[in-house]
């Protein structure tokens, strides 16, 4: 090591260099060199920055850039045509790039299986974190205030329109996501602020992210046919009062980095905020790894959420498979507002109160249908009802028929999907579109 | 206006009720200061041990003298002793005023008068034009007496001013409402979010006395609510100066703990930055962010393993000189005085406790429960020099340079759970070295013109402010469910759990204040009655600030480290082999530069309107503008953000003579509070625990002032007051919780805030508490003091208030005001004895406050109080002969526990969130006088 004295003086002749030209490309510390492998230069697709402010489409027979973030207005609607490809990483002086869709403004963005609308990182080597992530700001209820302003400053979601609608997502790839918004947080794959029904998300994958796969705060957005894979932090998310549906979702992890594959909130500061977050899931695959702490978990239900999951297979989480936590989750819990029914928790630990001496005289949950592996786990089994031989999964697919219901006769939201699981082998959704 | 309140003292118990004996009364005059009063000096009947001080007007008293002749001492450090025979008469007043110089005076200019009542009546209202407004002030002496060692600590002991977390209080009011001048002229504060410097980086070694303006008046800049405080600095040294002072301390919870602090540079233990912590040259390359990929170079000479380093005793040394030259043949004087004094200390926290809950009482599912252990090394070298040039009994020049280092290194160390996994251990290290450094070159001048008919006050001030964090270091650690310790909280994966920080702040700040009186309608005593003040004052403010982040990135879920030795991984080899990398997430918006302009006019009219009656009119206009200048954190274009406006403020205080013991005073005023830079700027400020926004549509609140005071002096030395007051703040800025997906706060125009108060003063000689008669045994030593204030105070809340179209989430629309205590004590006795070569002093001195809001809840969770809580302290000082000073002092003898707790309502329980204890402090010090 070098003394600081030398240094200084090597640097300040360094530095005079370095003041002739705006961006660094690569430069020297005495005979150290610094070689920036961050920049966007050598794209030649084009660019997008600063705020679009009147309708644009953008097409599959160009390739396009987000420069820095890229903020869709009020009353704009970006269209973008099936098989576009969208490049992103972070700006000279540092900052991830993203795509912002404002409340008021409209993403039209329907690709196919055979076409999915891909967003990924510039970078030729490429890696999670490389670029922000897609954010849309809706005007649905939200329970932190009537409105609020986003992780992203200065964005505001929430409102009191449930039937807001932000525009349609299909068949899209969100790739190496999760750069830092500021020094102490990560862009999700897709941030859900306040997005209402009116809005069609389907078909949608987050592809190693550094922080969630996609997140929900609040709103009413539905969401059908979703896969989160290799998020390094919680695979799906909600809380700020979300109380859309949720049908066929993947969770695949890594063994690289993860944490939960559904961590579900009511409101962290404030368990009984109105409205509680109150989704009704269906049919969804919750895959786990080990990925050297012991703790990754499958689901948890906590900070006051209520929910209703109906055939959900939990496979292969060190950690608990469903944990519920927190007095108010506990209670909903009693009140027959937190359910998991008809789900297959083949997990070493299935359930788990994780609450100091919670002694609650819970209801009678019987008849919620549950397997687990060894037959047993209060609150949401019955005993007896260990893991049949013949239950197999082959990746993320598999499904399973017996004890099962079919989500349509709950709901008309729900495919009619008479199985427990997320993709039935036999009618692949996530075929062509879905990367691995 | 320099002093007044002890002043009233003498002049109102000038009234004998005893038959048959007289009194001397008078004022000491100093020679060396354009004859201005000389306080503290020292009155001493020969022979006998009764004796007084002068106090600030350099008026002093001895009362119920049997009639007969008396031997006074007159003395004061560094000037000529004198001895004068007075003769008492019943029923009689003699004044005696002596003028007290460097070298012998000649006794004829001593002024020995003996009067009646009647004209003693004539010298009230003499010394009533010095007494014209409200305000208060501390002495040296009385700081001296309570051993306090800082300008903050010294502010403690008056009425209505309390201290929380550093922050100053006034009757309730925070950082935001209060000033503080050096000498007249404002001073810069240091901390990007405060507006009033950190006091306790003031000794009270360079102090001549500390001035407390609660009301409001004209001169002063309009950004007042609570007080200005004016510090004003030591700039007579009288003859011949030479005292050096040394002295030694602990901290009994430092001392009796090993004591850690992470590895730092070459002369901490001065409080000296060696430039080792700053990773150069890597975070300071224009337009690129560090990425240690990028580079095969380790830049950094510091590491995270805590070190056994800077215990042992506080030290501390001082020296004060100064010299009295005498210029030419008419007694023009050159006053030279020099004060340089360094200290270190130590704090400790074993065992402190520190927890978030959320609004049904559970930990909430982010944060932490933890125990900590804290410790803190400080140090302040402090240099204070003055050359004041004195001419003709009418001029004087003062030029005053003052330096101050101050520095804190604090480590501390948690361990506990989260709300993800309440049963395996989270741990935290962090590391703080900040280092804050204030410049200051003042240039003073006083000149009298036309036989005292004109005055012209004139002064500048220029100031440089440095604050320093170069090198914040964090860790996490995690248990693992086999008992391994990885590195990082793999609970909640966060790059920024595991980081280095910087941050570096710099203002100029240039005042100039220019005043001329007018004084006018002499009376029969041929003195001026009236006087007009019209003056200018400009202030121009730059402030720079940037802070820089790097993250350190590596697996953290199977970094298996020790936890006292993280080093072992993050070191040089590993960091260029890739096994972690690091990374600077600095982002535009983290760095800003800020700028204010103020251009003030007043005239103030000091009329005496009858006899009894002095009433002070004044009017100012501010002619304000600030600029922030950032970055758009959306757009990354720069943006400005600007207040500009003109304040007129008109400011009344009325003084009422009711008897000759007892006065009546009214003052009313409107004045404004302004935002801070950070806070009308839309970019989000990172700090450790809770995320800050700026709200563009900020304004300043104007508020409205009102006292009444009722004062008595019962007898020399003895004081009762009575306050009352009321504030209406008008939009008030007030911080609170939005709504938002970080929990970030922000800054609002809340609705209203009102506060309304009550304060008692009370001074009082134990040996007259029961009697009339003059005792002569142990009580008369003995003397009391307490004050207290009551407080009302609310602040109601618009909830629709929108801060960047986003909603504000606070809990209570309607609470108390932040910081503002129902009730504050203070309380303290002294005793002072003189026997052979020994001048004892011993004070006692207690403190009290009731609940207050230590910050106020969001998003349902209850506000957070700081429970009230007692300081004891004592002190004990013997000057023995004229050459040696002992001191002994102990402080916070009781050693509470200082708590926080959550008022949640929702569910009627107070929830202890934070509670710790910092040791008491024993010392010993020595001074010679040479």
């Amino acid at each position: 090591m070098r003394t600081t004295k030398q240094l200084i003086t090597l640097f300040l002749f360094g530095l005079a260099i370095v003041f002739q030209s705006c961006t660094i490309n690569e430069e020297t510390i005495g005979d150290v060199t610094i070689n920036p492998g961050g920049g966007n230069s050598g794209s030649d697709c084009i660019q997008l920055s600063g705020e679009i402010s009147s309708d644009i489409t953008l097409t599959s027979n160009k390739c396009y850039e987000l420069v820095g973030g890229v903020s869709v207005l009020d009353g704009v609607t970006i269209t973008i045509e099936a098989g576009t490809r969208i490049e992103a990483g972070q700006t000279t002086d540092g900052i991830y790039s993203y795509l912002l869709i404002n409340q008021g403004a409209k993403i039209m963005a329907e690709g196919t299986a055979n076409q999915p609308i891909v967003f990924t990182s510039n970078q030729s080597t490429p890696n999670p974190g490389d670029w922000g992530g897609l954010i849309i700001a809706g005007k649905a209820p939200i329970n932190r205030g009537a409105t609020a302003t986003a992780e992203v400053a200065n964005i505001t979601y929430g409102g009191t329109v449930a039937d807001d609608n932000s525009g349609v997502i299909r068949y899209m790839r969100l790739e190496y996501t999760g750069g830092r918004i500021n020094a102490d947080s990560e862009y999700n794959g897709l941030s859900l602020y306040g997005v209402g029904n009116g809005t069609t998300l389907e078909y949608i994958q987050t592809y190693l992210g550094n922080d969630d796969g996609i997140e929900f705060y609040g709103g009413t957005v539905d969401l059908k046919y979703a896969v989160s894979t290799g998020a390094q932090d919680d695979s799906f998310d909600w809380t700020d009062g979300w109380v859309g549906r949720g049908q066929f979702w993947v969770v695949q992890q890594t063994s690289l980095e993860g944490d939960k594959g559904i961590e579900a909130d009511n409101l962290s500061s404030t368990p009984d905020a109105v409205p509680f977050s109150y989704p009704t899931l269906s049919n969804i695959t919750l895959l786990g790894a080990e990925d050297g702490d012991g703790e990754n978990k499958g689901i948890e239900f906590r900070a006051g959420t209520k929910v209703a999951v109906y055939n959900m297979i939990i496979k292969g989480f060190p950690g608990k498979g469903v944990e519920v936590d927190d007095d108010q989750t506990l209670i909903n819990l009693n009140n027959g507002e937190v359910e998991v029914r008809n789900s297959i928790i083949d997990n070493v630990n299935s359930f788990d109160l994780d609450h100091g001496g919670a002694t609650m005289d819970f209801a009678d949950f019987a008849t919620y249908s549950n397997y687990t592996l060894d037959g047993s786990g209060d609150p949401f089994n019955n005993a007896g009802t260990a893991i049949p031989d013949d239950f197999e999964l082959v990746g993320f697919r598999g499904t399973y028929e017996t004890n099962a219901i079919d989500p349509s006769s709950i709901n008309s939201w729900f495919t009619a999907a008479n199985y427990v699981g997320a993709v039935d082998a036999a009618n692949d959704w996530t075929q062509g579109w879905v990367r691995f | 206006m320099r002093h007044f309140l002890l002043g009233l003292t003498l002049l109102f118990a000038l009234t004998s009720f005893a038959q048959n004996t007289g009194s001397i009364v008078g004022k000491l005059i100093d020679k060396e200061y354009n004859d201005e009063p000389l306080a503290f000096g020292n009155i001493l009947i020969k022979g006998t041990t009764t004796g007084t001080t002068s106090d600030f007007d350099g008026l002093y008293q001895f009362e119920e003298l049997s009639p007969g002749d008396y031997t006074l001492v007159f003395s004061f450090v560094g000037y000529e002793t004198q001895e004068i025979v007075v003769n008492v008469v019943a029923d009689k007043v003699t004044t005696v005023n002596v003028p007290m110089s460097a070298s012998a005076a000649s006794l004829d200019e001593v002024v020995i008068t003996t009067t009646t009542k009647r004209e003693s009546e004539t010298a009230i209202l003499l010394e009533q034009k010095k007494a014209a407004t409200t305000q208060t002030k501390i002495g040296a002496v009385e700081l001296s007496k309570k051993g306090v060692s800082d300008v903050a600590t010294g502010l403690t002991k008056a009425t209505g001013i309390s201290k929380e977390s550093g922050k100053l209080y006034v009757r309730g009011l925070g950082d935001r409402y209060n000033t503080a001048y050096l000498n007249g002229l404002p001073i810069p504060s240091l901390n990007p979010k405060l507006k009033l410097l950190d006091l306790g980086i003031f000794p009270t070694k360079i102090v001549e006395n500390l001035g407390i303006y609660k009301a409001y008046s004209s001169s002063l800049y309009g950004d007042f609510a609570g007080a200005s405080v004016d510090i004003d600095t030591k700039d007579r040294p009288g003859k011949k100066l030479l005292e050096i002072g040394f002295g030694s301390g602990v901290n009994t919870t430092a001392i009796s703990n090993d004591f850690f602090l992470l590895d730092g540079g070459k002369y901490d233990f001065f409080g000296l930055d060696d430039g080792s912590r700053f990773p150069t040259p890597l975070l300071d390359i224009p337009n690129y962010t560090y990425n240690s990929n990028d580079v095969e170079y380790y830049p950094f000479d510091t590491g995270f393993n805590p070190q056994q380093r800077l215990d042992g005793p506080d030290v501390n040394a001082n020296i004060l000189l100064g010299h009295s030259f005498d210029i030419g043949e008419n007694a023009n004087k050159l006053d030279i005085l020099f004060s340089g004094s360094f200290s270190n200390g130590h704090e400790a926290t074993i065992n402190g406790f520190e927890t978030v809950y959320n609004s049904q009482g559970e930990l909430d599912q982010g944060s932490f429960l933890f125990n900590y252990d804290r410790f803190k090394y400080k140090t302040n070298t402090t240099v204070l020099g003055s050359a004041s040039y004195k001419w003709n009994g009418t001029n004087s020049i003062t030029s005053t340079t003052l330096f101050v280092n101050d520095t804190e290194d604090e480590l501390r160390e948690y361990t506990g759970v989260s709300g993800e996994n309440t049963e395996l251990n989270t741990y935290v290290r962090r590391g703080t070295f900040q280092q804050n450094n204030l410049f200051t070159q003042q240039i003073l001048g006083n000149h009298k013109f036309n036989d005292r008919k004109y005055e012209l006050n004139y002064g500048a001030s220029y100031n440089s402010a440095l604050g320093y964090v170069p090198d914040r270091r964090q860790l996490f650690f995690s248990e693992r469910e086999n008992g391994s310790i990885v590195l990082g909280n793999f609970r909640n994966t966060n790059d920024s759990d595991n980081q280095r920080f910087y941050q570096e702040l710099n203002e100029d700040d240039i005042s100039t204040s220019v005043s001329f009186d007018i004084n006018f309608n002499k009376n029969e005593d041929d003195v001026y009655a009236n006087k007009l003040t019209i003056g200018v004052n400009t202030r121009s403010k730059d402030r720079d600030f940037e802070a820089k982040q790097i993250n350190y990135i590596f697996d953290a879920n199977n970094t298996v480290v020790e936890l006292n030795n993280p080093d072992a991984f993050l070191n040089e080899q590993n960091l260029l082999d890739d096994v972690y990398n690091v990374l600077e997430v600095t982002r535009p918006q983290n760095a800003y530069t800020a700028d204010l302009k103020n251009f003030a006019s007043f005239a103030k009219l000091q009329w005496q309107a009858t006899d009894k009656t002095l009433i002070n009119a004044g009017i100012r206009l501010e002619d304000f503008e600030q600029n922030v200048f950032y970055k758009d954190p959306v757009t990354i274009e720069d943006k400005t953000g600007t207040i500009e406006d003109l304040f007129v403020l008109p400011s009344l205080d009325v003084k009422h003579i009711l008897n000759e013991k007892s006065n009546l005073r009214f003052a009313a005023s409107k004045s404004i509070t302004l935002p801070l830079f950070t806070e009308t700027a839309p970019f989000l400020d990172e700090d450790v625990n809770e995320f800050t926004i700026g709200n563009p549509d900020l304004e300043n609140s104007d508020n409205y002032n009102v006292d009444i005071k009722y004062e008595l002096f019962p007898r020399s030395g003895e004081v009762l007051s009575f306050t009352a007051f009321g504030k209406y703040l008008d939009r008030p800025i007030e911080k609170i919780r939005i709504a938002s997906a970080n929990n970030n706060n922000s800054f609002v125009n809340s609705d209203n805030a009102k506060i309304l108060g009550a304060e008692i003063e009370y001074k009082q000689k134990l040996n007259n508490l029961f009697t009339s008669e003059e005792d002569e045994g142990t009580l008369s030593n003995l003397s009391l003091g307490l004050n207290a204030t009551f407080m009302y105070t609310q602040v109601v809340i618009d909830p629709s208030v929108t801060v960047l179209n986003a909603s504000i989430a606070p809990t209570n629309l309607k609470r108390k005001l932040q910081g503002a205590s129902p009730y504050l004590f203070n309380a303290d006795i002294n005793y002072s004895k003189e026997f052979e070569k020994h001048n004892i002093t011993a004070t006692l001195d207690y403190n009290l406050f009731g609940d207050r809001i230590y910050s106020a809840g969001g998003n349902g969770v209850g506000d957070i109080f700081e429970k009230g809580f007692s300081t004891l302290n004592f002190n004990f000082k013997d000057t023995i002969n004229e050459h040696w000073e002992i001191g002994l002092s102990a402080k916070n003898i009781l050693n509470p526990s200082i708590e926080r707790y959550q008022n949640q309502e929702s569910i009627n329980q107070e929830l202890t969130v934070s509670s710790y204890k910092i040791g008491a402090n024993l010392s010993l010090g020595f001074t010679y006088k040479f």
